[in-house]
């Protein structure tokens, strides 16, 4: 691998994108990262994944928040779906919603986790966990 | 008769009007008709007797000298001017020795003669009069005659009469009937508009209609009262009708407002959870990343942040946990019970572990609900047997019989709950204990939310052991089948 994994994440609260890259860091994981904090810049952004030859680069995993402006993360992650060139790419729900409901939903999509966003410090190592995993699935299954 | 009675009972009033009026024709035609046929059978046969005592007087002289002189042809010449006479059956003249001298038969009757009698007599028979004479010349007895008269002529009147009376009666009868059509429509009709009128109310529920008084009379009275009723019925039905709306507008209010409640809750709770959640993780961040002097006054104004911001955010759960059982439902499906209740138990582990608790766990059956439903009831009730613990470990015994409803029981060995208590506690945010105990005071309001969802009820008893039997029943209409699963 000759570049760093690029991670697309897409957030509205900046103090939640910081508690990433912290969670990131702590894991031990080394990537790139895209933020957007709505939808539709990220969809601008991803519209060209689908080329034979992207102007620009593509996401290795994305991380979205359920709840955002604009676009909600289930709209977001349906257009994800639809662009061919990342139909593929894991895909990590984060959600301070812990209703089952939402759960539900986001779980019955392929190839697409589920986590609520931690209310503890101590909780942000299962977040690393779990994205080293997806990351893992994604440059190495191909 | 019953029968009849019971006939006469059920006709039309008309029909019954008519029925009067034609018996009475009857008996007065019938009453008067008979009255005048026996007065005239009477008097028309004395007149036949006078008659006859005449005819007979005449021919009695006529006959004398024939008598007198053995002339037996004369004799016959003077009773053969009987022959005018159609009803005279036959009359013999006969000698003082009792032999006939003479007679006279009506053609096609016997020939035997009339009785004689030595004085003169009138001797009724069936169907006849006979009427003997003595014959005298001078004084001096002859012989006697004797006349048998029949009675044909009364019948033939009776006859007469009989067949008059009929024709009278069934004439009578008609005009009766007609004449008296006029008068039975204005008795009846004030019957029939009434009863079209109460006919017409009780098909439209309409109250404003009004019967109309045409009579004077008791039906007139009649009439009054009813409309008089009308009215008092018709100003009950509007009042009632207004209630109804005042209600319905009332009640639409409280849905209204309600929701708007509902939305308020679920809006808030769900965006409070992020600064909590924000307070907690920075609060901690700061702590592990030796921001702050680490003496243990920091250390404990930190741990009271993160405390604080617990509980308020167990405090958001709670709340949007209860305004979502306000949402539209999920489509209930079949749920195994024992597996909601070893849900319930996993979300709880860390309690039980920490408090020691045991769990006993009946043999549950499977219904049709909403998991989460049914998960959020028995983990609150099992939270709650262990939040209020008694100094010994918590025993809390789950429950299950099946009745006219399904009624389940959590009961524990904590600390119970005072009788006059035991309705309060499922009120929203009422607590009976201060803040060593925490809790939002909604857990026992979700309960009896999710078991009132599916019509059923939740309630609490006092246990032996000094702690608490909560129960719960819901509807018989929502067990699929028993669990197949053995009793733990």
């Amino acid at each position: 691998m000759n570049r760093l994994p690029l991670i697309l994440v897409i957030e509205d609260n900046p103090a939640d994108v910081q508690l990433l890259e912290l969670a990131l860091s702590e894991a031990g994981i080394a990537a790139d990262l895209m933020t957007f904090a709505d939808g539709a810049n990220a969809m601008r952004w991803i519209a060209s994944c689908g080329d034979p030859n992207p102007s620009g680069p593509c996401p290795d995993l994305a991380i979205v928040d359920l709840n955002l402006p604009k676009y909600d993360g289930l709209e977001l992650l349906n257009a994800l779906r639809r662009n061919s060139g990342l139909a593929d790419v894991p895909a990590l729900v984060m959600s301070s919603s812990t209703s089952p409901r939402d759960e539900g939903r986001v779980r019955s999509l392929p190839n697409t986790e589920y986590l609520a966003k931690p209310s503890d410090l101590d909780a942000y190592a299962e977040v690393g966990a779990v994205i080293a995993r997806l990351l893992a699935r994604a440059t190495h299954g191909g | 008769m019953t029968l009849l009675r019971g006939l006469f009972r059920d006709w039309p009033i008309k029909r019954k009007l008519l029925a009067v009026i034609l018996a009475t024709t009857t008996v007065a035609v019938g009453l008067a008709a008979a009255g005048i046929l026996w007065t005239d059978s009477f008097f028309y046969r004395r007149l036949l007797e006078r008659d006859l005592a005449a005819l007979s007087e005449i021919i009695a002289e006529n006959s004398a000298a024939p008598l007198a002189f053995e002339d037996a042809k004369a004799a016959s010449e003077t009773l053969a001017a009987l022959r005018a006479r159609e009803h005279l059956v036959g009359a013999c003249i006969y000698r003082n020795d009792s032999s006939v001298l003479a007679r006279y038969f009506r053609s096609g009757t016997r020939a035997v003669c009339p009785p004689r009698r030595e004085e003169l007599a009138v001797m009724p028979t069936a169907g006849a009069i006979t009427i003997s004479r003595p014959i005298t010349l001078r004084g001096k007895r002859l012989g006697t005659l004797s006349i048998e008269y029949d009675l044909g002529e009364v019948t033939e009147r009776r006859t007469l009469y009989g067949t008059t009376v009929l024709a009278i009666l069934a004439l009578s009868s008609i005009l009766a009937a007609l004449a008296s059509a006029r008068l039975r429509d204005k008795v009846a009709e004030p019957v029939f508009r009434l009863v079209d009128t109460a006919g017409a109310v009780s098909r439209t529920r309409d109250y404003s209609i009004r019967a109309e008084r045409l009579t004077g009379d008791e039906m007139g009275v009649l009439v009054d009262a009813f409309n008089d009723m009308l009215s008092r019925v018709q100003s009950r039905d509007e009042e009632l009708q207004r209630l109804l709306l005042d209600r319905e507008e009332a009640n639409r209010q409280l849905l209204r407002l309600n929701e708007d409640l509902e939305r308020f809750a679920f809006v808030a709770s769900h965006d409070l959870q992020e600064p909590i959640r924000m307070i907690t993780v920075y609060t901690q961040l700061l702590q592990k990343r030796a921001l702050l002097d680490q003496t243990p006054e920091t250390a404990g104004f930190v741990h009271n942040i993160v405390g604080g911001a617990r509980r308020m955010r167990e405090l958001v759960d709670d709340l949007r946990a209860y305004a979502e059982l306000g949402a539209p439902n999920e489509p209930d499906v079949s749920i195994d019970l024992n597996l909601a209740l070893e849900k319930a138990r996993d979300n709880l582990a860390l309690s039980i572990r920490s408090s020691g608790a045991e769990i006993r766990m009946a043999d549950l059956p499977q219904v049709r609900a909403y998991e989460g439903h049914m998960v959020a009831l028995l983990q609150n009730l099992i939270g709650n047997a262990i939040k209020y613990r008694g100094p010994a470990a918590p025993t809390i015994t789950v429950g299950y019989r099946e009745a006219e409803e399904l009624v389940f029981s959590v009961e524990d060995n904590g600390i119970g709950i005072a009788p006059e208590f035991r309705e309060q506690v499922f009120v929203p945010f009422k607590r009976l204990h201060g803040p060593t105990i925490p809790g939002s005071g909604l857990g026992l309001s979700i309960c009896k939310r999710v078991v009132e969802r599916y019509g059923g009820r939740i309630w609490v008893d006092g246990a032996e052991s000094g702690g608490s039997i909560f129960r719960f029943a819901l509807p018989l209409e929502m067990l699929v089948s028993r669990s197949e699963k053995k009793a733990v």
